[in-house]
């Protein structure tokens, strides 16, 4: 049928001659972006090899940023569960349509041995670390990928540790995020960054922050850093041109890092500020493209989502975790982390251990439901696919 | 509030002429200007043929919201016009699409011309490779052959 269509243009070409009918390519070029950037990734990726003209679009930091607009504008964010230690069975590789959502979940391996996966993903790249094999950004629609070096932290870290026995308290944790301001090149930053206790390393100062520079190939610190120390082993969150800690003062407060001015500020107190906060227990995350945060606090898990402009907390919801826990075999010591809302109040969760299920709680009936069971240890991320690379 | 309706004739490349309410005329951004800035009861549009013409009449009056007396506003519902629409480009052939297309770009119709557009984006996604491609749209590739197994190439950047 497709040869068909072939065979008409080329019949029209010799009918119509000085007519006003138009072929493919004399479109105006600005439309043929705006039909190539409806294309899935995967496609543009492979289509490249159409013509010159096809492969400097597909390839313009502008017509990726698009392209990534239009996609997060027709349908919400994907999930994908990033398996890491051993390959999923075929089957676990095609996308799970979630509800009536177009959302889809998706099981993904990287060929990298690297165990840690930074939180979410930014632009569609996701960002894996390790200490025994070099860190890498990887863009899982197009497969593209680039390593980078160990940080002095990682190299203090793998220096201490036996690091063969690949299990070592990890405190602190890598973030990615970009500098949402626009170089004089057109593109953006991204940025790796590590932000750690002192006092843990024998180091000055309350907190250590380094910075990794893609142009440049090299990490640096930045001065001055948080001036309140963090809490242990959160993942740093990335949100809106900045990465978002949780601090270890008597009252738990948000502690932001501007990616563009590179500047920490203490944004906001908590909504549990008044409890102390303890490791694990509490969680910052995205939900609905907002920065939310939530405490265990037995028997319930409260989800608080933050207002960007007033800076005040509001409770979205809150789970019954005496229904909830027994969906993760009883075995939830950290709090379930929320993964996705989707159609107002289908709450997914995944457990903070890998091999826990992916469950379903519907806000409304209070019902649960398990949605994919691992069958290797991995984490769940949201995600939209992109062109993007560094 | 009984509103005479407002109708504008419409004459095509071809002098082909259609007569359509206002409101019709309204759904294109390029036409909007045209009657308010000139506003005769005829308009020449010499980009367009009659026959793609009258497939942008067809879309334009099946879009319009229809504003009936008491100020209720009714449009087809949304599961109907999208039935609609399926029908509307399932029936037509690639080049009467791209005529559509640069009809819908010069007259700018927005909703419209993403219809379209998806349609050709369809079409591309569905073929299996770039020759494929150039085969169903016509293109000639500039590539030489070596650039084209270097571009190949690099699309294999892939992990493995």
């Amino acid at each position: 049928m497709l040869k068909r269509h072939g065979s008409e243009i080329r019949r029209d070409k010799k009918r119509h001659g000085s007519s006003l009918s138009v072929e493919f390519e004399f479109l105006p070029h600005d439309v043929i972006e705006l039909i190539l950037e409806r294309l899935p990734v995967e496609s543009l990726r492979r289509f490249r090899s159409v013509s010159k003209k096809w492969r400097s679009t597909i390839d313009s930091p502008r017509f990726q940023e698009r392209q990534l607009n239009l996609r997060k504008q027709s349908r919400g964010h994907d999930l994908l569960f990033v398996a890491i230690h051993e390959d999923p069975p075929d089957d676990a590789a095609a996308p799970l349509v979630l509800g009536a959502s177009s959302c889809t979940f998706r099981t993904v391996k990287f060929p990298f041995p690297n165990l840690l996966l930074c939180y979410g993903s930014c632009d569609g790249l996701v960002c894996l670390f390790c200490m025994d094999t070099p860190n890498v950004v990887v863009n899982p629609a197009t497969q593209w990928h680039r390593t980078f070096p160990f940080s002095s932290v990682q190299r203090l870290i793998i220096d201490r540790y036996n690091i063969k026995r690949r299990f070592y308290p990890l405190t602190c944790q890598l973030g990615f995020g970009k500098d949402n301001k626009l170089s004089s090149g057109g593109t953006y930053k991204y940025k790796p960054v590590w932000l750690y206790n002192s006092s843990e390393f024998g180091l000055d100062n309350v907190t250590t922050c380094e910075v990794f520079e893609f142009s440049t190939d090299t990490w640096r610190y930045v001065v001055p850093a948080s001036p309140y120390r963090i809490l242990e082993f959160q993942k740093p969150v990335y949100f809106d041109g900045s990465l978002y800690w949780l601090t270890d003062c008597e009252e738990t407060k948000v502690l932001s890092f501007h990616l563009h001015t590179e500047t920490f500020q203490v944004i906001c107190k908590t909504p549990f500020a008044d409890a102390p906060a303890d490791t694990g227990c509490v969680i910052l995350f995205i939900l609905d493209n907002c920065l939310c945060a939530s405490e265990k606090s037995w028997p319930t898990q409260v989800i608080w989502s933050l207002d960007d402009s007033s800076k005040t907390w509001k409770k979205m919801c809150s789970i019954d975790l005496t229904d909830t826990l027994p969906w993760f075999n009883n075995s939830c010591p950290l709090v379930p982390l929320p993964v996705a809302i989707l159609e107002k109040n289908k709450l997914y969760l995944q457990s903070r251990r890998g091999l826990e299920p992916l469950v379903l709680h519907d806000l409304h009936t209070k019902s649960y439901e398990v949605v994919s069971t691992p069958t290797t240890p991995g984490d769940c991320i949201y995600y939209f696919e992109s062109l993007f690379s560094v | 509030m009984e509103n005479e309706k407002k109708m504008i004739t419409l004459k095509s490349s071809d002098d082909v002429t259609f007569e359509v309410e206002e409101a019709v005329v309204l759904e294109s951004q390029f036409l909007s200007h045209l009657v308010q800035d000139c506003p005769a009861p005829e308009h020449k549009i010499k980009e367009v043929t009659g026959k793609i013409l009258s497939k942008v009449v067809e879309y334009c009056e099946k879009h319009v919201v229809v504003v009936v007396d008491g100020g209720d506003s009714s449009s087809s519902s949304g599961d109907d016009l999208k039935k609609w629409d399926d029908k509307f480009i399932k029936e037509m052939d690639l080049s009467t699409v791209y005529d559509l297309i640069a009809a819908a770009n010069y007259l700018n119709i927005q909703a419209l011309l993403d219809l379209m557009c998806q349609r050709v984006a369809d079409v591309i996604t569905a073929c299996k490779d770039h020759k494929e491609i150039r085969e169903t749209l016509g293109i000639v590739s500039d590539y030489t052959a070596e650039e084209e197994a270097e571009v190949l190439k690099e699309n294999e950047w892939a992990f493995d």
